[in-house]
């Protein structure tokens, strides 16, 4: 068990690619952290400079209070699970899970009840004498896991591990994991690409972009308060709406006007904040959530209203998504399940304005966010059930 | 559940008879009647010039007792054993050392590649030349370490004992038949290029997951590297077991068609080329002929016997 702590740290390949600018994070003592972000953002090169895979260009990574920078992979007390398993294909279950074990000279009756118990813990016990190419991928997948419980890591490193598994098989998987984290109550590095994996394992998630970290949060701050319009349009399906248009100062406070009779008066909260932002030109995003039919609305305190024509309506049986067109405006509604919604329809919409972000249309930067951009580990949610 | 089904059998026209025909005839009087007709004759006095007798079993009971073939079959023997792992060995080390991120690598390969395409006759002269005692350019590289010493250098393929020191008459012993071991393993670098290229086929990640369950150099090669490799060895090992049970060519213009000195490179297929086209014994060469064949394929399977417990074969 070890916290991980990262200090401005930054890896540049030859040749110039900067895959990390700077990514600096805490992550505490049996915490489970998800590194999200698209393909190429630096995600994973981050998870192997943890692991001791990919050197590190510049600053510090320290595991339990000790600088590992320049400790080879195998005494940084940490285990991985690859996206592609990585079992030796030659040897049984059995081979697989103790190879590691037998490789750091452990005495044999250690070595059978750590195997025992870890094949107890992830049903292995009918697998230990096949090899990996007998075991179908969620099995592989378990042994990989195996391999890193046996060794008791003080942190486990997980790289896109589910990414291989059918849709099916990656839900089941991933409540085994929380399960797994429970148990264990390990620390836990884990890498995505799949925002609903983060959102669902994580006790926090990092958002990347770009070799940056965009923002550190628990799952819920980051949905409801995304520090910027990346973070706002990468977290949620389908994803925030933009409105592009200016904040004027009204009678009734600050206001979004967005052209084609887009007008939203923003909450009395915000107002301190963006006054000085009239006149610019900003983004006010909307989840999908937020904007409802009229008739079918729940009451909401401080709603806009709106009409646009419905251009294609998607039923999903709980909820309808309503895809709609208004002037230069295109943007999605998360509608009741029998709300009368048609296609070619004009219908009377209402903007749930409490729930608005207003973001910098020059920067991205969200000027409602109400958190900080990095917040530490809670230290409760990290403690074991 | 359906089952792509096969498309049903046509009968072929006649006319593809004719590009099938004359390859059917080649394989038919270059390959399957020789196959025949050599066992057939094996049982018989045949000097080529007469109508073969019959002699039943009479050449195999002289070979049993030929000192000149047991030499010949005992010299194949101890070449093969010498030359199959020495040159599995050194392709192995020379994959391994290829596969390292070293500079020019691709120079490198081409470099023991080379070998491989320089023909037979081609490289025998040439190590004639390398292997000569007195001005050979291997004995011009070891004089300077042995001269200051009073040692003399080997003299290769002049020399019917195998290795070891002289300490009698102060020379280093590097006879021919090691000399012809030599000159086999200096063609190993096609080997080498196929462990390479399995080489790099071994996925990263498995590089990766060995060095965090704490492998070091070694454990990588015997636990990742090797298994990943172990059926192109087995393909290896058949291949110059089949190879080294038939050089021919290499000793016989080493030695100007002798097998010498004093029989000590007399390999199985001299012996029967002898037989055969210079002392007119074409039974008895036909005979030796499948006693080679025998060996040859017994060898083989035992390869392949060893080659199902210890060979890992990649995929489903």
């Amino acid at each position: 068990m070890a916290d991980v702590v990262l200090k401005h740290v930054r890896k540049v390949y030859p040749g110039g690619v900067d895959a990390v600018k700077e990514a600096s994070l805490e992550i505490a003592d049996r915490e489970f952290v998800v590194l999200v972000g698209p393909s190429g953002c630096g995600k994973s090169t981050t998870l192997r400079m943890i692991a001791g895979l990919e050197e590190i260009s510049a600053g510090t990574i320290a595991i339990d209070g000790r600088v590992v920078n320049d400790v080879p992979p195998k005494d940084r007390d940490i285990a991985m699970v690859f996206q592609n398993y990585a079992l030796y294909p030659h040897m049984t279950v059995q081979e697989n899970l103790s190879f590691g074990l037998r490789l750091r000279k452990l005495p044999q009756e250690q070595i059978d009840a750590r195997v025992r118990e870890a094949a107890q813990i992830l049903g292995l016990h009918d697998l230990l004498q096949r090899t990996p190419k007998a075991l179908s991928g969620g099995q592989r997948q378990r042994v990989a896991l195996g391999r890193a419980i046996v060794r008791q890591p003080a942190a486990f490193l997980f790289d896109e591990p589910l990414s291989n598994l059918d849709a099916k098989l990656r839900v089941e998987m991933r409540v085994e994991l929380n399960k797994l984290h429970q148990r264990l109550a390990t620390t836990m590095i884990y890498v995505t690409h799949d925002q609903i994996e983060a959102m669902t394992l994580g006790d926090r998630i990092v958002i990347m972009s770009a070799g940056e970290i965009q923002q550190v949060a628990s799952p819920l701050v980051l949905y409801d308060e995304p520090y910027n319009a990346f973070v706002a349009g990468f977290i949620g399906t389908p994803a925030m709406n933009f409105f592009e248009g200016t904040l004027e100062n009204a009678a009734q406070g600050v206001v979004f006007v967005g052209g084609s009779g887009l007008r939203v008066n923003l909450p009395d909260e915000f107002a301190a904040r963006l006054k000085d932002h009239a006149g610019s030109a900003v983004r006010l995003g909307l989840r999908p959530e937020h904007i409802a039919e009229r008739t079918s609305a729940r009451p909401w305190p401080q709603a806009a209203s709106y009409r646009a024509r419905v251009e294609v309506v998607e039923s999903l049986g709980n909820e309808q998504l309503v895809y709609l067109a208004e002037g230069p405006h295109r943007f999605v509604a998360k509608v009741d399940a029998h709300a009368p919604v048609a296609a070619g329809q004009q219908i009377e919409l209402l903007l749930n304005a409490a729930r608005a972000h207003v973001f910098d249309a020059a920067d991205g930067r969200n000027l409602t966010c109400r958190v900080e951009r990095h917040l530490p580990a809670a230290s409760e949610k990290a403690a074991p059930a | 559940m359906s089952t792509p089904s096969a498309p049903p059998y046509r009968r072929p026209p006649p006319r593809a008879w004719a590009f099938v025909v004359p390859w059917l005839l080649g394989l038919l009087v270059f390959t399957l009647y020789p196959f025949a007709a050599s066992f057939a004759y094996s049982f018989t006095e045949y000097s080529v010039l007469r109508p073969p007798e019959p002699v039943g079993l009479a050449n195999y009971a002289e070979l049993s007792g030929d000192p000149i073939f047991l030499r010949a079959l005992y010299n194949t023997l101890l070449f093969a054993a010498l030359s199959i792992p020495v040159g599995v060995l050194i392709a192995v080390g020379l994959a391994k050392a290829l596969h390292a991120p070293i500079r020019g690598t691709t120079f490198y390969r081409a470099a023991i590649y080379v070998p491989h395409l320089v023909p037979t006759v081609a490289s025998a002269i040439l190590w004639m030349w390398m292997l000569n005692p007195d001005n050979g350019l291997l004995t011009s590289v070891m004089r300077p370490f042995l001269d200051p010493l009073g040692w003399k250098a080997p003299s290769f393929m002049q020399d019917d004992r195998l290795v070891g020191l002289d300490f009698k008459n102060r020379q280093v012993i590097f006879g021919a038949l090691p000399s012809l071991v030599l000159l086999s393993v200096w063609g190993c670098g096609q080997m080498a290029i196929v462990y390479l290229a399995k080489l790099q086929d071994v996925p990263q990640d498995l590089y990766e997951a060995a060095r965090l369950d704490g492998a070091g150099s070694w454990d990588v090669f015997r636990h990742v590297e090797l298994p990943q490799l172990s059926p192109v060895i087995l393909f290896n090992v058949v291949m110059a077991i089949i190879g080294t049970f038939q050089v021919f060519a290499e000793p016989y213009i080493m030695t100007g068609g002798q097998g010498g000195p004093n029989y000590a490179t007399y390999l199985l297929p001299m012996f029967i080329y002898d037989h055969a086209f210079d002392y007119h014994r074409m039974g008895y060469a036909c005979a030796a002929s499948w006693i080679l064949f025998g060996l040859i394929a017994l060898l083989t399977l035992i390869a392949f016997r060893i080659g199902q417990r210890r060979v890992y074969y990649a995929g489903a």
